[in-house]
């Protein structure tokens, strides 16, 4: 089925393509797959958004009316990303549950493992995201959510100035806030999702195997 | 029916299939491939006894084998998916550009060429009209008085910065909906609460056409 010519990354891509899916897996794989397009449509959408999108006190409510009144489709595009990051807690939190309670995890902890690890980082994102529209609420949300992190033993005053960026909340907190939304906090996710994509291939091989 | 084993399955489990399947009516035909060992199996044994007989040996694979008809059927059915799922894929894809090429694009006002903008031609304006403008990022109105003259007005009452204002044809006021703060077209306040005049913009006529200059 294989001939010898069929190496490297295509031959991997292929075989994990066409690699026959157990029919316990099936409906875990499609939330996986649902998960990942949610993913790739806030990743989409959220490049679009940053292009008008300006973090910088002054400029924040200005930037964002200008998105939702003046650019055409801005108001999709800011609704899309808005509700899709809900439909993403979501799902990711149905995926995580389905295979705990379907005791599907056995011999796959990997997979859940690094998929609980995705799910706070989609919260955060969540968070942040809303905090980027730096109105009162997100101020005082800011705030209040300083102040908890505070009160953690030890390291909770150098945490908080970390995360505030000074002794008070200030543009370097909305800075900050727009690096760990736009920046940090995706590329983690990606990282994550790759390494359980490296496990699916790891997985196919294994059944076939030991092959290629 | 078809058993697939691991290429590298030792003789000895090849020879106890043999042994195990034979009697059940099971002629045996071994072929060693490079990624699989295939055992194609016919006559006319009964294939629940098979599986059966096989469900201990974890690492044998047991394939039905398809008919002719149920292989034509099947390699119809997935090609007929796989054009519906492309051709879905691809009117999303074309459904989804409109929008994101719209995005991409500029909004009108922050474009133009030269400093002139060209915000409307003189015949469409009826007099005591108004028309609202999106331009330089700032919501304007061009109105026409009376008496035939264009005026252009920020169209956001200076109040609270956050109200548009309405044009109201009968007084020639720009009137506030918000706190009934009223502007006259050159934009002084006519009524309160507000109190700092609207800012205003220049309308240039050029035959038919009127433009607004940019500011610098």
């Amino acid at each position: 089925m294989v001939t010898a010519t069929d190496a490297g990354l295509l031959a991997i891509a292929r075989r994990t393509l066409r690699a026959p899916i157990s029919h316990e897996l099936r409906g875990d794989l499609g939330m996986a797959v649902l998960l990942v397009a949610l993913f790739l449509l806030q990743a989409f959408t959220g490049i679009l958004l940053s292009l008008y999108y300006q973090p910088a006190p002054e400029a924040v409510a200005e930037s964002m009316q200008f998105i939702m009144r003046d650019v055409s489709w801005g108001w999709l595009m800011r609704g899309l990303h808005h509700w899709v990051s809900t439909a993403l807690i979501v799902v990711a939190c149905v995926h995580l549950a389905r295979a705990l309670f379907g005791a599907r995890y056995r011999g796959r902890e990997w997979f859940w493992y690094l998929g609980a690890l995705v799910l706070p980082l989609v919260v955060a994102l969540a968070f942040t995201g809303e905090l980027l529209a730096w109105d009162n609420q997100a101020y005082w949300t800011v705030r209040e959510f300083l102040s908890d992190i505070e009160t953690i033993p030890l390291i909770g005053p150098e945490l908080a100035d970390i995360v505030r960026g000074g002794s008070d909340v200030n543009a370097s907190t909305l800075s900050r806030t727009w690096t760990a939304h736009a920046l940090f906090a995706p590329w983690l996710v990606w990282m994550l999702l790759a390494a359980n994509l490296a496990l699916i291939v790891r997985d196919v091989r294994r059944a076939w195997g030991g092959g290629a | 029916m078809i058993l697939v084993l691991d290429p590298q399955a030792p003789q000895e489990l090849i020879d106890t299939l043999q042994r195990t399947v034979e009697p059940m009516g099971w002629r045996c035909e071994v072929s060693r491939g490079e990624d699989q060992t295939v055992i194609g199996l016919s006559g006319d044994g009964d294939p629940a006894e098979l599986e059966a007989a096989l469900a201990r040996h974890e690492d044998v694979d047991v394939i039905p084998i398809v008919s002719r008809q149920d292989y034509q059927r099947l390699r119809v059915r997935r090609r007929m998916m796989t054009g519906l799922a492309a051709g879905l894929g691809l009117l999303v894809a074309m459904g989804g550009a409109v929008p994101v090429a719209g995005f991409l694009m500029p909004p009108k006002g922050m474009l133009g060429e030269g400093n002139l903008v060209k915000v409307a031609t003189a015949s469409e304006m009826q007099r005591r009209a108004s028309k609202p403008l999106l331009l330089f990022g700032r919501s304007m109105l061009l109105l026409r008085d009376e008496r035939g003259r264009f005026y252009a007005t920020s169209a956001i009452c200076t109040h609270m910065n956050v109200c548009h204002l309405e044009w109201n044809e009968q007084r020639s006021l720009l009137e506030c909906p918000c706190h009934g703060g009223a502007f006259d077209v050159h934009g002084n306040v006519v009524r309160g609460p507000a109190s700092i005049p609207l800012p205003t913009y220049p309308v240039e006529r050029l035959g038919e056409e009127l433009f607004l200059r940019r500011e610098s």
